[in-house]
């Protein structure tokens, strides 16, 4: 009795499945349809760095119905030290390039040409030293966007955007060797506060945003400036509470 | 009960004194301070770097006496100057090509991330970023030629003097490590200070010297064999103490690496024979330093 049983479910499971294969809208395939191309979207795009983009993929059956292939996608990207995605199609912008995303259902290809932007085009390019700072924590805001874009933890971020806003308050307000020499200790306190957060890594990033922060004649004559009258000075290496 | 008082009455005093460390510290010895001068072209971010790079090495305690970390920042306006004379030229020259001044910071620091970000976008700009490499490198014998007439330069020494003389008077024994033009800002420091020095308290690890001279009582010093840096210094200016110590030849044709001549990339890399040579030489000249007399 118990194996009739068993045999009638197994057989109404085998129905339901031939059936149900493909059965829905008038968009979606027949169950005997095959994919004959898929489109993913966006067709081009741009991402900024660190930043992350849900990409989508069509498919197109030979009855001529599309749909969004529910399994067997594999997603790749053409070049993953500019572009990661992951298996739903997450793509994530890793460093300037351009970079193909493509999507497969078993033997059909679809792919998508995407332009991942760098973080360069996006600097403040304003003809004054100080920059825009909406959010007025001392740091211009695309060097914010810089950080955040590192995508690291929130006290090594916190690190950075020291050391950003005080290299700000250098090339803002050192017109002479004494406020120099108070702007050298604090930039050195915020470097050492970054060492302290990330170690050999540090001046990876310090370098980085100082070069980004210096990207205009007038910042780079600011800090020529303040160079020049924090020379010619001693200074002791930052002690105690070095993050603020 | 008067020796319990006496003692109070010191624990009460020291603090005041300018030279409470000394009495603090076991055998009456104020510790060590070792000083980092540093090189061509280099800011203050840059310098502080290179007394991260000291301070790595021996942290907090050296021969259970303490150890503090001082940076005389030597100005470095010449080199960085030329280096943006040139991206200006460059600039107006070729209108429309770009006004990214961020490019010249690799140049100036060595490393090339900003520069790669750059070229990965627009290629047309590695013409840009290779003409300033090569204006700084050509450029870096005139820098060193003219520094000591530089009106910039004895004030600089004169403030340095004067700190050697602070730790001497605070019983400090002291290391001083200097590299590329901080050599030069050594020598006429040491000269300035040592008359007054009555015991072997002040010591010199010289690394990557233009100088013809240097300061350790035994002639030794660290220069890269592929420091192109200081290969540049001696073809122009002659007489330059040679180099010594083997150097990595691939980092030095990449001018990412400032010519294989930047203190914390090449010669505080520990994937180089450099550091361990820089290393043994501090370590004799630490274990040689004496306890400043008063």
């Amino acid at each position: 009795m118990l194996y009739r049983l068993w045999f009638v479910i197994v057989l109404s499971l085998t129905l339901y499945v031939v059936s149900g294969c493909g059965n829905g809208s008038g968009k979606s395939g027949t169950p005997t349809a095959a994919v004959t191309s898929i489109t993913v979207s966006p067709g081009s795009t741009t991402i900024l760095m660190g930043k992350q983009q849900q990409f989508s993929a069509t498919a197109t059956y030979s009855d001529g119905s599309t749909k969004s292939p529910s399994t067997g996608t594999i997603w790749s990207s053409s070049n993953t030290a500019v572009a990661t995605v992951d298996g739903s199609g997450l793509v994530k912008g890793v460093a300037p390039g351009n970079v193909t995303i493509s999507v497969a259902v078993g033997s059909v290809n679809g792919t998508s040409s995407t332009k991942v932007e760098t973080v360069l085009a996006t600097l403040d390019r304003s003809t004054d030293v100080a920059g825009l700072d909406k959010d007025n924590n001392g740091v211009r805001d695309d060097i914010d966007q810089v950080i955040a874009g590192f995508g690291l933890t929130a006290s090594q971020t916190k690190a950075l955007t020291q050391f950003a806003a005080a290299l700000q308050v250098a090339i803002l307000s050192s017109p002479d060797r004494s406020s120099a020499y108070a702007n050298a200790m604090e930039l050195h306190r915020g470097q050492e506060c970054v060492f302290s957060q990330l170690t050999a890594d540090s001046t990876k990033y310090t370098k980085q945003i100082k070069a980004f922060t210096l990207n205009t004649q007038p910042r780079v004559m600011a800090f020529v400036g303040f160079s020049h009258n924090a020379s010619g000075a001693v200074y002791p290496q930052p002690t105690g509470t070095i993050c603020k | 009960m008067l020796k319990r008082l006496s003692a109070l009455t010191v624990s009460v005093l020291l603090p005041l004194s300018p030279l409470s460390s000394v009495a603090q510290t076991p055998g009456g010895a104020s510790g060590y301070v070792i000083v980092y001068i540093n090189g061509l072209s280099t800011d203050p971010i840059g310098a502080q770097d290179g007394l991260d790079a000291l301070s790595a090495l021996y942290a907090a305690q050296y021969n259970n006496q303490p150890v503090s970390y001082t940076l005389f920042y030597t100005p470095t306006d010449g080199l960085t100057q030329d280096v943006i004379n040139a991206f200006a030229q460059r600039v107006q020259s070729t209108p429309g090509l770009t006004d990214r001044w961020e490019l010249i910071w690799d140049t100036l620091d060595g490393g090339g991330t900003v520069s790669d970000l750059a070229i990965a976008e627009n290629p047309s700009l590695s013409s840009l970023v290779s003409d300033l490499k090569t204006t700084f490198l050509n450029d870096v014998s005139s820098n060193v030629k003219n520094l000591t007439s530089n009106k910039e330069f004895q004030p600089a020494v004169d403030q340095f003097t004067s700190a050697l003389t602070t730790y001497y008077t605070q019983q400090k024994k002291t290391l001083g490590v200097a590299h590329s033009q901080g050599n030069v800002y050594l020598n006429a420091a040491y000269d300035a200070v040592k008359p007054q020095l009555k015991t072997d308290s002040l010591r010199t690890v010289q690394v990557a010297t233009p100088a013809a001279t240097v300061r350790d009582p035994q002639g030794r010093y660290v220069t890269s064999t592929t420091d192109l840096v200081i290969q540049a210094v001696a073809l122009a200016l002659g007489n330059v103490e040679p180099a010594n110590t083997d150097g990595p030849i691939l980092a030095a044709l990449s001018s990412d690496t400032g010519y294989g001549h930047k203190f914390v990339d090449i010669y505080m890399n520990p994937n180089y024979k450099l550091l361990p040579a820089i290393k043994a030489l501090a370590d004799s000249n630490l274990q040689a330093l004496q306890t400043p007399a008063p």
